[in-house]
């Protein structure tokens, strides 16, 4: 049996810049094939490939630094301090920080989130208090809210999502003037499911008028757009270092410092404590009271590098406008295909993700399929399980965008649904 | 009457034929096709595969001595799945079925293939066809 003459190829008129081109030779994970054709990733949602300059600056630091901070009185203990807080001011400097004890180190989004649904549950949110979220929200933005209704008695009030992925704005509005128990308000910078980047700056403002606090899941909108925290106003904002091109397993938590004295710890042990006797404990000074036990100072050291390599390597505008310029040929080309349902799309802002459905076609059947002709998407659920099954649908299919990727690859992966659906249909 | 080793062993064959996964999923969907759906009444959750990300029915009679297997399933590829190994094991005794350790899903290909969470769901579907088969052959 012969292969399928018409068998797409990575072969696009279009052409490659010198600019998309040197970008690609960042990142040695490109260079591979999966299932005899070359790689086309296009599960950057989910998490992003690494730099060569990411993945040497951890080897540099289990090779040459590896010890533990702030306590040891030896040179590569003070190294590692030094790395690790070094990593901490660029951070700091990279979302608009301006007090560098105001950057948390955690795990990522989830463990921020996390962190946060725990210590604000305990000091801040008292029974019958009411959060706003949105219906979109990842799971790790709504599972950790949905416990403390149980645990502590709070309410959770949702804000309707359209089909465009964005929000209803009168529907916010009336919410903010209809209800005096909203204390806090969480949302996502952009949503994972549709990419709708939300008005964050003008609802910060709203929420703000009525003294709600806000938190910003910035897993996704770290990566595509530019992030001032002291401009947003926000209180909190979460963001992993895997999407943003830095390592798996180290996550950022921005807490505004007028929450110090509020907020306590989120987990004791050692490096939090400033003093402890058998029945008390003084707690370390911000940010180390919120940092028990070793920290991930390698993850530290590789999402510093990431920053860096976004900052010295890449020309960012540049990056995004490609991104962007992806993301309408792909979108137009999906939109082209028959029985394709796109959910989002629109003028609107957006990242670069569009997420679909065919009417008939089971997502898991077209992602294991487009995988053997070497095309990397992500189907099911995305984590936004309530919000799917309100449409009527169990899952799609969610290909997601990176400065790295190409026309050619875009136009890959619009031949091989098209070879696919011919198939399952 | 072919044993199940026989049976596999022309499986593995059969799929040498194929020079991509493109072909090698088509025939995959083909035998999807060529097993008789359920009845709506039948795919109960009791059938469902635990493991599995899209939803496998998996049904069983004893006939003669004889276990006969049925499958269906939402997906496409999934179902194809589940007919290749509802067309392999059927017609054998519940002791060949127990004794009979399959490798053809690492010969072909299949283990590699599929998501971890779909393999997963494979091992599941061989590990529901061998509880089928002990069902059985306790009630024998």
């Amino acid at each position: 049996m012969n292969s399928n003459p018409s068998s797409p190829k990575l072969t696009s008129k279009a052409p490659l810049t010198a600019q998309v081109a040197q970008w690609r030779s960042y990142f040695p994970a490109l260079e591979q094939k999966v299932h005899g054709h070359p790689l086309v990733y296009l599960d950057n949602a989910a998490t992003s490939l690494k730099p060569h300059s990411v993945i040497e600056e951890i080897t540099r630091y289990y090779s040459t630094i590896n010890a533990n901070v702030h306590r040891a009185n030896h040179s590569l203990g003070h190294a590692s301090t030094e790395v690790y807080e070094a990593a901490r001011s660029r951070i700091a400097n990279f979302i608009g920080a301006k007090d560098v004890s105001s950057i948390v180190f955690t795990k990522g989004t989830t463990d921020s989130l996390n962190f946060l649904a725990d210590t604000l549950g305990t000091s801040f949110l008292k029974p019958g208090d009411a959060v706003l979220l949105t219906e979109s929200e990842h799971h790790s933005n709504m599972v950790p809210w949905i416990e403390l209704i149980a645990k502590r008695g709070i309410q959770l009030v949702y804000l309707p999502v359209d089909r465009s992925g964005h929000l209803d704005m009168e529907a916010y509005v009336d919410l903010l003037d209809s209800r005096s128990d909203i204390r806090l308000l969480t949302i996502a910078h952009s949503s994972n499911l549709t990419g709708a980047v939300h008005p964050l700056k003008e609802m910060i403002t709203k929420a703000k008028a009525k003294g709600i606090s806000v938190l910003v899941d910035g897993a996704q909108g770290v990566v595509h757009q530019s992030v001032n925290v002291t401009g947003l106003g926000c209180d909190f904002y979460a963001f992993s270092g895997h999407k943003l091109y830095g390592p798996m397993g180290i996550g950022v938590l921005y807490i505004h410092p007028k929450w110090f004295a509020t907020l306590p710890p989120y987990q004791y042990g050692g490096g939090m404590i400033s003093e402890v006797q058998f029945d008390r404990v003084t707690f370390a000074e911000e940010p180390y009271k919120y940092e028990a036990g070793t920290p991930n100072v390698a993850g530290a050291a590789g999402l510093k590098a990431a920053i860096e390599f976004l900052d010295d390597e890449i020309d960012l505008s540049a990056a995004w406008e490609h991104e962007q310029h992806l993301y309408k040929r792909l979108l137009h080309g999906v939109e082209q295909i028959e029985g394709v349902s796109v959910l989002g799309g629109g003028d609107r802002a957006q990242d670069p993700i569009v997420s679909f459905y065919v009417e008939g076609v089971h997502h898991y059947d077209l992602a294991t399929m487009l995988d053997g002709l070497g095309v990397a998407v992500r189907a099911g659920h995305h984590c936004v399980q309530p919000l799917l099954r309100k449409w009527g649908l169990k899952g799609t299919v969610r290909a997601s965008l990176a400065f790295y990727n190409t026309e050619a690859e875009v136009d890959y992966f619009l031949q091989s649904l098209e070879r696919v659906l011919g198939m399952l249909q | 009457m072919m044993t199940l080793k026989d049976k596999e062993s022309q499986l593995i064959e059969d799929f040498g034929m194929f020079e991509d996964w493109m072909d090698k999923y088509g025939y995959i969907i083909e035998l999807g096709k060529s097993e008789a759906p359920m009845n709506e009444e039948e795919k109960v959750d009791e059938l469902l595969i635990k493991g599995c990300q899209s939803r496998v029915w998996l049904n069983a009679n004893m006939k003669e001595g004889k276990v006969h297997y049925r499958a269906d399933s939402d997906a496409v590829i999934p179902k194809g799945i589940a007919a290749l190994l509802t067309s392999l094991f059927s017609g054998h005794a519940p002791d060949e079925i127990l004794e009979f350790e399959p490798v053809f899903i690492k010969e072909i290909g299949l283990a590699q293939h599929l998501s971890p969470t779909r393999s997963n769901g494979l091992s599941s579907m061989i590990r529901q066809i061998k509880n089928y088969a002990l069902a059985f052959k306790t009630k024998v």
